[in-house]
């Protein structure tokens, strides 16, 4: 047999497991929006550990990780670096936002701000402001699997088939199971993505170079690399130095909103106590640590394989190179369709569940949105989404990477809101909306427009700078939420 | 504020400018490399492991902690 039928015989397998562990715990689950958009619940901490971390680590991680560590060197530690800080937010406020969600019924983000804020205005932007940001975030998962699954099967399955198959999967389980598809999914994915991407960042430095010092070594020692190249904060995307301002604002940014990203955020509801929710924040760094091996893959590759481009392309490159076993080169294809698939129904869930309850059902009179009937609605999305981010995925050539990379600083303008929910009494709805508006509005503007940001900072900065002072003016300037409503929160 | 919070908001100030410029461009170079990882790889790594330890002392040391503390499950299972 040939050797690409073995390898698209174990992706087969993987999918077909997939599947079957997405589809039976649905069948635990109470038919109801709760049950569908929060699991009931009823998630306990190994669960929910795997689906914040899973969800975290896309096929950006697994593809573009190796990618940055290969052609910006030490640029590519600013993955790393966010993550450090920017779980820790959850920590404190998502055991707040899991108990009043289990008092006031809230499943999503914008339910729990829009009745601190008591403005509907705000839910519908922030439904706008998630599903602008998902679907470029869904359409690269769908890519990056295609990409795989082509590249596997050395060109015989084409790209629009292949991210139809693995998307085929996600959409299947996650209309039938919701959260609790996502949940067990990602714990399987997330178990395998690990073993992988600690086998391979260890493997490949020990063939090629005898062990990581003396691969290090040898990069450093090297008169074809750039000096820079090991060194903080490593090269930009032209191959020059990277500036500290684009470095330290970038990790900043990413921090800040790392936290309120709606569908990481909602996953709070989900949880079964306090406890579940503080350890996934506490835990969560040890899912961090295994981007050091992805890393390592990239870093392998610079002084053996050079000048590989797109550098993206750099993982699925070596192992085509590499005389490795075909059941071990199928088994990290698999982890890649993991990777991808384990972010891209975290999304499509988070992003359908968004658009009923926080956009969708606001407008509809009472008869029309019954538990059952949203429920449905929910599931009508999930398929309408999957198709616009499948449709954005292989016909249509708007280059929707551009999207994604403001998402970042866009989402990073939620958290004021978040924050202030809990731990500024005096914020007001007007104050909310305002900041949100205003610093979404810059944020967008200076990626627009790079050229005119007065310091080469990451335009979720500015977004920021705008932010803040425009939620607190606003807000003394405004008549306070009423004392009851705000005690719900300064209390919980 | 408790002193238990301050210290920890002390702490998580230091490893955020730890991460950034102006304490990581002191450990930006690539020797001495430690564990055979260049110094700029191998002080995120401990920044991470710093991070770790530091909110699992704030967890452990919480006074109000209840660990038996659960939800009723609503649903039907």
């Amino acid at each position: 047999m040939e050797d690409w039928i073995v390898i698209l015989i174990i992706c087969g397998i993987y999918l077909a497991v997939t599947l079957a562990m997405g589809i039976i715990p649905g069948l635990k689950v109470s038919d109801s929006v709760t049950g569908f958009v929060a699991g009931d619940r009823s998630m306990n901490l190994l669960i929910l550990y795997f689906v914040m971390g899973a969800s975290v680590f896309s096929s950006f991680a697994f593809l573009g990780g190796p990618g940055w560590a290969y052609s910006r060197g030490a640029a590519a530690y600013y993955i790393i670096g966010y993550g450090i800080t920017g779980m820790i937010p959850i920590y404190f406020f998502g055991p707040k936002v899991r108990r009043l969600g289990e008092r006031y019924g809230f499943v999503t983000q914008a339910e729990i701000l829009q009745d601190r804020f008591n403005s509907r205005t705000l839910s519908v932007l922030l439904a706008i402001l998630s599903i602008v940001v998902f679907i470029p975030y869904l359409t690269l998962q769908m890519k990056g699997a295609g990409y795989v699954i082509t590249t596997v099967s050395e060109g015989a399955i084409p790209q629009w088939m292949g991210a139809g198959i693995a998307y085929l999967v996600v959409l299947l389980y996650v209309y039938f199971s919701g959260v609790m598809g996502v949940g067990w999914t990602n714990t399987f994915q997330g178990m395998f993505m690990m073993a992988l991407a600690w086998f391979l960042g260890l493997y490949l430095p020990y063939k090629l170079f005898g062990g990581v010092g003396a691969m290090f070594t040898q990069i450093a020692r090297s008169p074809a690399v750039s000096e820079f190249m090991l060194q903080a904060p490593g090269l930009n995307a032209e191959g020059k130095p990277w500036s500290w301002w684009g470095f330290s604002s970038a990790v900043l940014v990413s921090a800040v909103g790392f936290s309120v990203w709606p569908h990481l955020f909602m996953r709070a509801f989900a949880a079964d106590s306090d406890r579940t929710m503080k350890l996934t924040a506490v835990l969560y760094p040890t899912f961090q640590l295994f981007l050091v091996p992805i890393l390592m893959i990239g870093f392998a590759a610079i002084l053996v394989y050079p000048n590989v481009t797109p550098a993206d392309t750099i993982l699925p490159y070596v192992l085509t190179q590499l005389d490795l076993p075909v059941v071990l080169v199928g088994l990290v294809f698999a982890g890649t369709l993991a990777a991808s698939m384990s972010s891209g129904d975290a999304i499509l869930h988070s992003a359908a569940s968004i658009g009923v309850r926080d956009g969708l059902s606001l407008f509809l009179p009472d008869h029309l949105k019954t538990d059952h009937l949203q429920r449905r609605y929910i599931r009508i999305l999930v398929v309408v989404i999957s198709l616009l981010a499948y449709y954005f995925a292989v016909i249509s050539e708007v280059p929707i990477v551009n999207l994604l990379l403001g998402s970042y600083g866009g989402v990073a303008q939620i958290f004021p809101l978040v924050f202030c929910m809990f731990y500024w009494q005096r914020a007001t709805g007007s104050g909310a909306l305002a900041g949100l508006l205003g610093g979404v509005s810059v944020t967008i503007f200076f990626l627009l427009y790079p050229d005119l940001r007065p310091f080469p900072m990451h335009e979720g900065i500015y977004g920021l700078i705008v932010n803040i002072p425009l939620l607190a003016g606003v807000s003394l300037m405004t008549k306070p939420e009423s004392k009851e409503r705000i005690q719900r929160y300064s209390n919980a | 504020m408790r002193s238990r919070k301050k210290i920890f908001l002390v702490l998580l100030f230091i490893i955020q400018l730890s991460i950034i410029w102006p304490v990581y461009s002191l450990f930006r170079g690539v020797y001495p490399m430690i564990l055979g990882f260049p110094l700029s790889f191998a002080w995120i790594i401990a920044m991470l492991f710093a991070s770790f330890f530091l909110l699992l002392w704030y967890y452990w040391s919480d006074p109000a902690h209840n660990p038996s503390r659960t939800s009723d499950k609503a649903g039907d299972h």
